[in-house]
């Protein structure tokens, strides 16, 4: 008896052991297919039943975790110039952010840190401010999505806005700053003034001025060709002082010990590398900084060279931390020495990948002799905002309406829209950023002052590409739109459609009401300057190719406002060199690859190294309209380290089989 | 960095000191029992501390697997190596007796004394940034982060006389009915134990803490069974050696958590508003074996006391006066489960406990003073993760010492 029962406490051991799952945890897929089917609402909602959890992740680990503590460090300096964002802290205590948080964390119970910031009020009153732009299906949509996830619409509302709104404040908070810093407001190379050779292709030799920048224009070509490359560059670095902003340094000037030039890939530092870079004399103006620089050797005998100045002020920004000078945005001048033999045109000012700032969005649209069989296609690789977690919510969505086109995004959970897509008569569609302060903020700014609300208008860009892809069918249709569109900041737009017909549109706000409507059209066989130029779109009259900086709205605002001068994009825009720079390693792929593009090509040439941004890579795609295929790569940093999947839009959208 | 492996404590209670006190019973082993009638009163106290972890490809490493950061749109601001130490204090009073003298029960009572965990945190920069004008520093990243809400972690000490889970045991000698075993030099055991979930979690809102369950504690599960062989060498070697080899398996009871919310951490701990105001850790379960040596190293003098009822016989029979114990333990861990509303989160948390494996050397010195008349048994062990490299473990290292006091009062 006794042996019975121990022999049956043994034998629990073995089905106990056997039981015990030891499975070990794998990923969750980061990249989802989703076909939504129905009216917009009913649509919204199968999205938010689906994908509730990913949805709250997603707004909770981007949104709440990232990037609205990030910017409620940017209050103090906004209320330093828009007073209605001025808080207690500021002695202000009855102004209309300090109310709103009084009255907000007088009732507020939970995440009250989120909800009682200044960020979340920016969102907040940005996204109430779209909405009235948004067409009323995507409302519905979003509401349908809010019920299905159960969720607040106006979570929502902000989850499908905030990208707008974002770009829009950022712009107005980065030119705010940079507008401290200093600036390089002239290149000298005094070596050119004397050579006997034409530098600049003007059709003349050493004539008055020649070798002198001032003021400095930030330029997609070389500043100089032929330079003699054993003197030196002299750059004249100015700093003033607005009295706005949270560092009223009261020390103008640039500081010397803050000066950096980086020459092709070596960098130089001040007073380390003295002698390399020398301080030149400039006692009657405190405010400016004269720096000579010549590298060991002098430069490169017929090369392209390349400097990238950075320099900061005396100033030392305490709020928000760290503590730092306020620097100047990295300015790169590029030019030839003598032998190199090209003009300034042919030369672009692309510089060495530093490794210090990464490429932004880029795309590109290629047709006919272009392909290996004619078919055009159109390629996007979208960067911007990753934060180790947006990569994660990644969704194909599949919208069969019952009133309009068929049509696929590449998109977010949460989202109503996505950074590419395509319908099923084949128009395909992509955009980038590109930076303006031709945007409605800036508007509001311009006509209210200080008393300016910070919100956005307009139509918001995701959307805009499901309005067209849920109605049009080509990019001339595309086009029309576009040009009669408020759009809500800066953007790229590239089209294609099934017939081969593509066209770049870069939009902006118009608050300067040019003929173009903040619409500018660019064709594949626009030229630029003249029938004899070179292609202002791409290689040929079968393409186009664009990046995150404007190729024909160079002017898209100057203005000046109080003690601000609002300038191009070119001049303050962190992305304008590297996007000048990824567009012409884009060009020079293309080219290389010239006739024989089709999607696989098209995918090689997206994963080159210098067109992936490490770090906010987010989605990458190539769309041939024809065929109606996408082959997509998300849900990993870089987007294109993963594989490209392969879609067929016109397999999900085909009826099912009869048994 | 709130989990620790400390020491499988009361496992090794239950196992190791059930019993050396038998008349019959001159050694530890895994077989042991008490006496029938007999109570033995344990007192240990353990000291553990804990400096690093073996990763999943085999090295040591940092508690937690590193992070990296990135600025909204502005590239990777640096890699945080979230390093930390720690130190336990806990005492565990067990009480066990013999009903038969092939079956004993016992009661296990850990109450951790304190706990610390010093924050050494680790930092490699990032990306140049270029409105900085250089890359964030450690400190640059840490003003940073508080500028956003995010305190640093700081020094944590707590769990200040807090009890754990209680755990109840058996331990049934089942080979004293089959004579052949015990004609041999042969004994097993079947050992069961189970824990109450008295333990306290860790608080769910600090970034660093520890709980007190038998899930903080990683030392045994809530249900343990242990099959254990003892080999004795009685004539060959003069009784001075025994062998022994158990096989074990430990289940661990899923067990539900609140989800932090933020209010303290609003950066590193803000869970709720995705995963739910609760989830479940479903832990991996254990299963592993252990070889062991006992080497008598002085039986030392009997001497017939009270004891010993003055039977100078019993008194020889009593354990030796030092007694050298070797044990060699493999555990594979396999991997734990998260349930939550989000199954990216559970996916980030299951990737810090994924199936393992541990090796575990255990070196005891044990007095007994029963042969001398004295009812005192004082031990001190040495027990060491940290030596021979494990996977997805932690390397925890602990110093025991403890004192065991037998009675019979019938």
């Amino acid at each position: 008896m006794r042996g019975r029962w121990g022999l049956t406490f043994i034998l629990l051991l073995a089905p106990l052991v056997a039981q015990s799952g030891c499975d070990e945890a794998t990923q969750p897929a980061y990249v989802q297919v989703a076909t939504l089917r129905g009216s917009a609402y009913e649509r919204g909602f199968q999205h938010g039943e689906r994908f509730a959890g990913r949805i709250r992740s997603l707004y909770t680990t981007l949104l709440t975790q990232s990037l609205m503590p990030y910017l409620n460090r940017e209050r103090p300096d906004v209320a330093s110039v828009l007073l209605r964002y001025q808080s207690a802290a500021e002695g202000v205590p009855d102004s209309y952010f300090q109310q709103w948080r009084d009255d907000c964390l007088a009732t507020c119970e939970r995440n009250c840190t989120e909800l009682c910031g200044f960020s979340y009020l920016l969102m907040r009153d940005s996204a109430e401010h779209l909405k009235r732009y948004i067409p009323q299906p995507y409302l519905d949509e979003m509401q349908g999505i809010a019920d299905g996830a159960d969720l607040p619409f106006e979570k929502i509302l902000i989850l499908n806005t905030f990208f707008d709104t974002l770009l829009s404040f950022r712009s107005i908070t980065y030119y705010i700053r940079q507008s401290q810093s200093p600036i390089l407001v002239g290149a000298v190379f005094p070596s050119a003034a004397a050579d006997g050779v034409d530098n600049d292709g003007d059709g003349q030799a050493d004539e008055p001025g020649e070798g002198v920048f001032q003021p400095f224009e930030p330029s997609p070509y070389a500043a100089l060709v032929e330079v003699p490359p054993d003197a030196p560059i002299h750059l004249h670095l100015h700093d003033i002082k607005l009295g706005i902003g949270t560092d009223k340094g009261d020390t103008p000037g640039v500081d010397p010990a803050t000066v950096r030039i980086r020459h092709n890939d070596v960098q130089y530092q001040y007073p380390r590398d003295a002698g390399i870079i020398t301080i030149l004399p400039s006692p009657q103006d405190p405010q400016s900084l004269e720096v000579s620089f010549l590298p060991p050797g002098g430069f490169r005998e017929a090369a392209v060279e390349a400097i990238v100045v950075q320099a900061g002020d005396f100033n030392r920004i305490v709020n928000p931390p760290p503590m730092r000078a306020r620097f100047m945005r990295d300015e790169r001048v590029v030019f030839s020495t003598r032998g190199y033999g090209q003009p300034r045109q042919a030369i672009p000012n692309q510089g060495l990948a530093d490794g210090q700032t990464q490429p932004p969005s880029i795309a590109f649209a290629s047709r006919g002799p272009a392909t290996t069989n004619g078919e055009p296609l159109l390629a996007h690789h979208f960067a911007l905002l990753d934060s180790n977690t947006t990569h994660k919510h990644t969704v194909l969505f599949v919208h069969v309406p019952d009133q309009g086109i068929p049509h696929a995004v590449l998109g977010y959970s949460g989202l109503v829209w996505g950074m590419s897509g395509m319908n099923a008569e084949g128009l395909a569609w992509t955009f980038n950023t590109s930076d303006t302060l031709d945007n409605p903020m800036v508007e509001a700014f311009i006509r209210e002052l200080f008393d300016a609300r910070l919100v956005g208008s307009g139509v918001p860009i995701g959307i805009l590409g499901r309005d067209l892809l849920g109605r049009l069918g080509t990019v001339a249709q595309a086009v029309d739109t576009l040009r009669r569109v408020k759009p809500t900041f800066g953007w790229n737009v590239l089209v294609a459609d099934a017939s081969g017909d593509m066209a770049a549109v870069e939009l902006d706000g118009n608050l300067e009401e040019r003929p173009e409507g903040g619409a500018f059209v660019i064709r594949p066989e626009d030229r630029d300057g003249g029938e004899d130029g070179p292609f202002l779109g791409g290689l040929d009259q079968n393409g186009l190719h664009i990046a995150s900086h404007y190729l024909k709205n160079l002017d898209d605002l100057t203005t000046r406002v109080l003690v601000f001068d609002l300038q191009p994009q070119r001049y303050w825009s962190s992305f304008y060199y590297r996007s000048v720079r990824a567009r012409a390693v884009l060009g020079a792929g293309l080219r290389a690859r010239h006739g024989t593009l089709d999607a696989d090509t098209a995918i090689d040439l997206l994963r080159t190294p210098e067109l992936v941004d490490q770090r906010d890579s987010m989605m990458a795609a190539v769309f041939t309209p024809r065929s109606l295929r996408i082959r997509y790569a998300m849900g990993q940093v870089p987007a294109t380290d993963g594989a490209f999947l392969d879609f067929s839009l016109a397999d999900a959208l085909a009826p099912p089989e009869a048994e | 960095m709130t989990r620790h492996r400390t020491t499988r404590l009361l496992l090794a209670a239950l196992a190791a000191t059930t019993l050396s006190l038998g008349a019959s019973s001159a050694h530890a082993g895994f077989a042991e029992s008490l006496p029938k009638g007999t109570f033995l009163l344990d007192l240990q106290y353990h000291f553990s501390w804990l400096e690093g972890a073996w990763d999943n490809k085999g090295r040591m490493g940092p508690l937690i697997p590193v992070i990296e950061r990135y600025e909204p749109g502005g590239g990777k601001q640096g890699t945080l190596i979230p390093d930390a130490s720690v130190r336990y204090h806990i005492l565990a009073i067990q009480l066990q007796y013999g009903i038969l003298d092939w079956l004993a029960v016992g009661l296990g009572v850990p109450v951790v004394l304190r706990t610390e965990i010093t924050p050494r945190l680790k930092w490699i920069p990032g990306d140049f940034q270029p409105q900085m004008g250089r890359p964030y520093s450690e400190s640059d990243f840490w003003e940073w982060a508080e500028s956003m809400g995010q305190p640093r972690p700081g020094r944590w000490v707590g769990n200040r006389g807090v009890l754990g889970d209680l755990v109840l045991g058996i331990r049934l000698r089942w080979s004293d009915w089959i004579p052949a075993f015990e004609q041999a030099g042969f004994a097993s055991a079947l050992t069961v134990t189970g824990a109450l979930p008295t333990g306290r979690p860790a608080d769910s809102e600090e970034v660093v803490a520890a709980g007190t369950t038998m899930w903080d504690l990683q030392t045994q599960g809530n249900l343990s069974i242990h099959l254990g062989f003892d080999k004795r060498f009685r004539t060959e070697l003069d009784d001075r050696l025994t062998l022994g080899v158990e096989v074990f398996y430990d289940w661990f009871a899923p067990r539900r958590f609140d989800a932090p919310s933020g209010e303290r951490n609003p950066l590193l701990m803000n869970f709720e508003p995705f995963i739910g105001t609760s989830y479940v850790i479903d832990p991996g379960d254990f299963v592993g074996a252990s070889f062991q040596a006992d080497v008598v190293a002085a039986k030392g003098p009997a001497r017939a006391a009270w004891i010993s009822g003055f039977d100078p016989a019993r008194a020889h029979a009593f354990p030796p006066l030092l007694t050298l114990s070797v044990r060699y333990t493999f555990i594979h861990s396999c991997q734990t489960d998260y349930r939550s509303q989000s199954d990216l989160w559970d996916y980030t948390q299951e990737d810090r406990w994924r199936p393992g494996y541990r090796n575990i050397l255990t070196f005891t010195a044990l007095f007994s003073f029963l042969r001398l008349g004295a009812p005192l048994q004082i031990y001190a062990t040495y027990r060491t993760l940290s030596l021979i490299p494990g996977r997805n473990a932690r390397a925890a290292d602990v110093f025991t010492a403890g004192m065991r006091v037998p009675a019979k009062f019938w």
